[in-house]
């Protein structure tokens, strides 16, 4: 990380460190409430019989205060303590957490951005903020989580876990696909929505009751739709993106498969392909017998 | 006097309402007495006991081969055609759908003018039926049932009607097969797939076959029906069901409506490599109307029909618009051929009262007036049916 980065960075680790500090200041104060209800570790212990009575319903809520208070120690260390395997916890932590922080700041960003166009009067359209959050996200999983699925694999199990991988992967791929293909299919819906409700404030302004026919509303709304869809459905965008949803399902489900069938291959039941190459014998046979038997009756005439 | 009971629940409404809380509203047009007997009424037509089976005219199965089985309706008066009657459907959705219901029937309309006929029902397809193709379906099944019909009657001709899917594969048997057809009949049938009239063209040229039938084997019935729901959204998924919901509370309407969503729901997998070669070779490539396609090895020429053929379709249809189906007669070699465009939609043409009127007695003319000599029809009682035993079937 150059120096310009780390700037960059500072605002968020400054953040990270005093949620973490908050956090561990409110865990601590917590425990130290507890005692007088729960008989926590730093109340003053009673005599050894009260002890034993109450340690059932002592132990796990001391054992749960020792945890958090150890690990809060832990992260309280400072963070430029290098090599010290206490203080490299905590970094690792931050580290770990850094591109969920990252993304988590860049929805937060999206969502004021939005607040703020609402606020100025020009709400943001559903299908731009939707859009824009499924590909932050999915962008956020194919730049860090994506990557480490990616990873080449060693040993003798290198196959299985690739393929694990791969299924994991690929699901997300068409998770993503899927998510925008449904998200393209309800604009039209949006879209009809906003423009009965133009058409109601235009109504409204001339002076006349808006769509007192509660029929006359529905078909205004279900027209619109209808045209709405008509144009989205014969789109080019449409189309690709029925096609690469499709492509994305394909790739799971074949992916998804062979998974599958590694599990199944110590299992006494067969495979889809053993399946499928039954069944193909199967067919070839019966044509072949068909065959013969138009041969032979046309013999026999 | 206006009921203090009666509270207009668009009152209670201000404008900016969903449009749910207005459909409810304004089913009972504000009023609440009304609003409850509606309810009542819809309740008690909901729980009483309806007849929502389809297909209920009886036939008898006379041959089955694998999944697939012929259908043989016979009329309770005398046989009127000389020449045997095949009915060849889809294999999208069910052949039920020409029986829909009593007075909303085509097989009703053609037994009662005298016709008997045989209906091909290509059955649920399985895992094993997916390396089927189009040449096992068209010069297989199709053909093999043709000369059991053919055997069976002991004549060397039959009139052959084909329905959507199965009027494309008629006219490919005939082309492959002139002398065993009398006369052809092609309904909402698909011949030219190059236009952008459809979404189904549309949709169906941007995507991959192959990675359709990797994913799934045989396309499942339900994505086929996800398909043709999206066609148009706000209707079929919105619209269809307000109105369902504005008619609750009548019986005859509720009736109905079930029988059609069992029809449109009842939707057999497509065998895969069918389905892989349908769009390839047809909504791809266009290679029927061009002369280009090939079947079994066999080159697929259309002007080798020669004989009397009747394209009937539908104007306002968004499955198979007329732009798919009206260059067909221009292409055949037939010097006898009509084109009949109706005036309503793909399934319009089966079910709706006034096409009721028109279709199924066009076809019975049209059939009379070409059934010619029929050389000897007789039924040979000697012929015996393949694979199992014929039996009786009432109902589905």
């Amino acid at each position: 990380m150059n120096k310009e980065e780390k700037e960059k960075s500072m605002p968020q680790d400054a953040l990270l460190e005093s949620w973490i500090k908050a956090s561990k200041d409110l865990w601590k104060s917590t425990a130290s409430i507890w005692p007088p209800a729960f008989g926590g570790i730093s109340a003053a212990s009673g005599s050894a019989e009260e002890e034993g009575a109450d340690m059932s319903a002592e132990d796990p809520v001391k054992m749960f205060s020792e945890i958090w208070q150890a690990l809060f120690n832990l992260i309280n260390k400072p963070l430029t303590d290098d090599f010290h395997p206490t203080s490299f916890l905590p970094e690792w932590m931050l580290k770990a957490s850094q591109p969920l922080w990252s993304g988590y700041f860049l929805l937060q960003k999206q969502w004021m951005a939005g607040e703020e166009k609402v606020s100025a009067g020009e709400p943001e359209r559903f299908e731009n903020l939707a859009q824009k959050m499924t590909k932050t996200c999915f962008d956020m999983y194919e730049k860090e989580f994506g990557q480490i699925l990616n990873m080449p694999q060693l040993g003798l199990t290198r196959v299985y876990q690739e393929r694990v991988n791969q299924t994991i992967e690929k699901f997300t791929q068409f998770q993503r696909a899927l998510t925008e293909f449904i998200q393209l299919l309800l604009i039209p819906m949006e879209k009809a929505y906003n423009t009965v409700q133009e058409e109601i404030k235009n109504v409204e302004k001339k002076g006349k009751e808006a769509f007192r026919d509660s029929k006359t509303y529905y078909q205004f709304w279900i027209k619109i739709m209808e045209e709405n869809y008509m144009v989205l459905l014969k789109s080019d965008e449409y189309t690709e993106k029925l096609g690469e949803t499709m492509k994305a399902l394909h790739d799971y489900k074949i992916i998804r498969m062979q998974f599958l069938m590694d599990v199944l291959q110590d299992l006494p039941i067969p495979t889809n392909k053993d399946m499928d190459e039954l069944y193909k014998d199967l067919y070839l046979l019966k044509k072949r017998v068909k065959e013969l038997e138009k041969k032979v009756k046309s013999h026999e005439r | 006097m206006k009921d203090e009971k009666q509270v207009n629940l668009n009152d209670m409404m201000g404008p900016f309402k969903m449009a749910g809380d207005l459909i409810f509203a304004g089913l009972a047009g504000g009023d609440t007495a009304k609003l409850y007997n509606y309810l009542r009424d819809a309740r008690n037509v909901l729980l009483s006991p309806m007849k929502t089976e389809i297909a209920t005219t009886p036939y008898e199965v006379v041959y089955e081969e694998d999944r697939v089985k012929l259908k043989y309706y016979k009329p309770d008066t005398e046989t009127r055609l000389k020449h045997p009657f095949l009915i060849v459907y889809a294999q999208v959705n069910r052949e039920t759908m020409l029986d829909l219901q009593p007075g909303r029937s085509v097989v009703e309309t053609f037994l009662r003018a005298g016709l008997d006929f045989y209906m091909i029902d290509w059955g649920y397809p399985t895992r094993k039926d997916r390396y089927l193709t189009l040449d096992d379906h068209i010069n297989g099944y199709m053909d093999n049932i043709v000369d059991f019909i053919l055997s069976k009657h002991n004549i060397p001709k039959l009139h052959l009607m084909g329905i959507c899917q199965g009027g494309t594969f008629s006219v490919v048997y005939t082309a492959l097969h002139p002398e065993k057809i009398k006369n052809l009949i092609t309904t909402v049938t698909p011949t030219n797939f190059d236009t952008d009239a459809s979404l189904l063209n549309i949709w169906a040229r941007a995507l991959n076959p192959d990675e359709l039938v990797e994913t799934y084997g045989n396309i499942p019935g339900d994505i086929m029906n996800l398909g043709f729901l999206l066609l148009n959204p706000a209707r079929l998924m919105i619209d269809k069901y307000v109105s369902f919901l504005e008619n609750v509370n009548n019986f005859d309407f509720v009736e109905n409506f079930v029988r059609m969503e069992r029809w449109i729901f009842d939707s057999p997998d497509l065998p895969a490599e069918t389905f892989r070669e349908f769009i390839t070779n047809f909504y791809k490539k266009n290679l029927l109307i061009k002369n280009e396609l090939e079947v079994g090895g066999k080159k697929v020429d259309l002007k080798k029909i020669t004989i009397p053929v009747l394209n009937i379709y539908g104007k306002y249809d968004h499955l198979v618009p007329p732009a798919m189906c009206d260059q067909f007669i221009g292409k055949i070699g037939s010097r006898d051929k009509e084109d009949l465009c109706l005036d309503t939609g793909h399934i319009g043409i089966y079910v709706s009262s006034k096409t009721q009127r028109e279709f199924g007695p066009k076809i019975i003319r049209w059939l009379m007036e070409r059934d010619g000599n029929g050389r000897d029809r007789k039924t040979s009682e000697k012929v015996t049916v393949k694979k199992r035993a014929p039996k009786k079937v009432k109902q589905k």
